[in-house]
């Protein structure tokens, strides 16, 4: 074997798949080559490296994280969506209520407004003022009726 | 609780089946993540956004392959929107501090941070590796750190990738053949110390 075989086969006899014969010849070049033996020793390393690696362990205090963030993120998104369904109603209830607002104004200036009595003042003071106001009108009714006489 | 049970639990974001969610999934999450970005503190943030992707999308999971392999298809996608992302914001302040510093020096953010319980040149093998893995194309990173590191088979990898038995063989002769070639250098600079 030279080193160019060396290094095609390398993966293989790292991973222990080579054919025996194969692999003799592989394991007596490295016995008499310094310079591939010392790649495949630095190979080697490397294998332990990701062996080291696989080992790492993440810290024990991951999943309660994961838990918390997922838990706020649900409380956020519930409080956001109760937050979109008022924002969808808030045009309603604003008309809603001026229009509640309009009618009660309304009601009350209905119930009140055109009754309003100066205090004092007696039913016969009203009529009195009332014919004095509307004197224009009682001539007009005079008139007419004088006329259709 | 079975997988089933299990997803249609997570889709009505009921906590019992979230909490045995990430106690059954966080270790795989987490370890796959950390494989690709080669920092742990990394790959548990990271893991929180994976498993909110993986409640957000739970509705498109449509059965075509199994649970497992779903959650690795989001978490090795996750860890490469992860790695472009760092690459665009350190080329992005390395620009800035090329810009900006009197020496024009701009600072290296792609180095892989190591743990310090690794001994010196331990650390420095470590960082050649993921260096070296971080080089590949994507398809062969993926295919590579998921039969080398978490161990799985052809058949697994194929799921996750959706691709072929052969291809995956392929890419993973492929991904050693240029691992072999990046390293192989570096060998003979540590032969030589």
């Amino acid at each position: 074997m030279v080193c160019a075989d060396m290094k095609k086969n390398l993966f293989g006899y790292l991973e222990d798949k080579l054919p025996a014969d194969v692999q003799c010849a592989f394991e007596e070049h490295l016995q008499s080559c310094k310079s591939c033996s010392e790649i495949v020793s630095e190979c080697i390393s490397f294998e332990k490296l990701i062996s080291k690696e696989k080992t790492t362990v993440p810290n024990t205090f991951a999943g309660t994280r994961i838990l918390q963030r997922l838990e706020s993120e649900l409380e956020s998104r519930n409080y956001h969506r109760r937050i979109n369904h008022l924002r969808f109603l808030q045009p309603a209830l604003i008309t809603f209520s001026l229009i509640l607002a309009l009618f009660i104004g309304f009601l009350i200036g209905r119930e009140n407004g055109l009754n309003v009595r100066p205090e004092g003042v007696n039913k016969v003071q009203t009529e009195n003022l009332k014919s004095y106001l509307f004197i224009s009108d009682f001539i007009d009714e005079e008139q007419t009726l004088l006329s259709n006489k | 609780m079975t997988d089933q049970e299990l997803i249609e639990g997570i889709k009505r974001h009921d906590r019992i089946a979230i909490r045995q969610l990430v106690d059954q999934y966080q270790k795989k999450v987490i370890k796959t993540a950390y494989y690709f970005l080669g920092n742990m503190e990394d790959a548990e943030d990271l893991s929180q956004e994976i498993f909110l992707e993986i409640m957000e999308s739970i509705k498109k999971f449509r059965k075509e392959a199994s649970f497992t392999t779903w959650v690795y298809r989001i978490t090795v996608n996750k860890s490469l929107n992860k790695i472009r992302k760092d690459k665009r914001r350190a080329i992005i302040s390395s620009l800035e501090s090329v810009f900006h510093s009197p020496q024009g020096k701009g600072a290296n953010h792609l180095a892989i941070p190591s743990p310090c319980c690794f001994p010196f040149e331990e650390q420095e093998k470590r960082a050649l590796l993921y260096q070296a893995i971080g080089r590949l194309p994507e398809n062969q990173r993926i295919a590579f750190v998921l039969q080398k590191f978490e161990e799985q088979s052809y058949k697994e990898i194929a799921e996750v990738m959706s691709m072929s038995l052969s291809s995956i063989e392929s890419l993973i002769h492929r991904a050693k053949m240029n691992l072999q070639k990046r390293l192989l250098p570096h060998f003979s600079e540590y032969s030589k110390k």
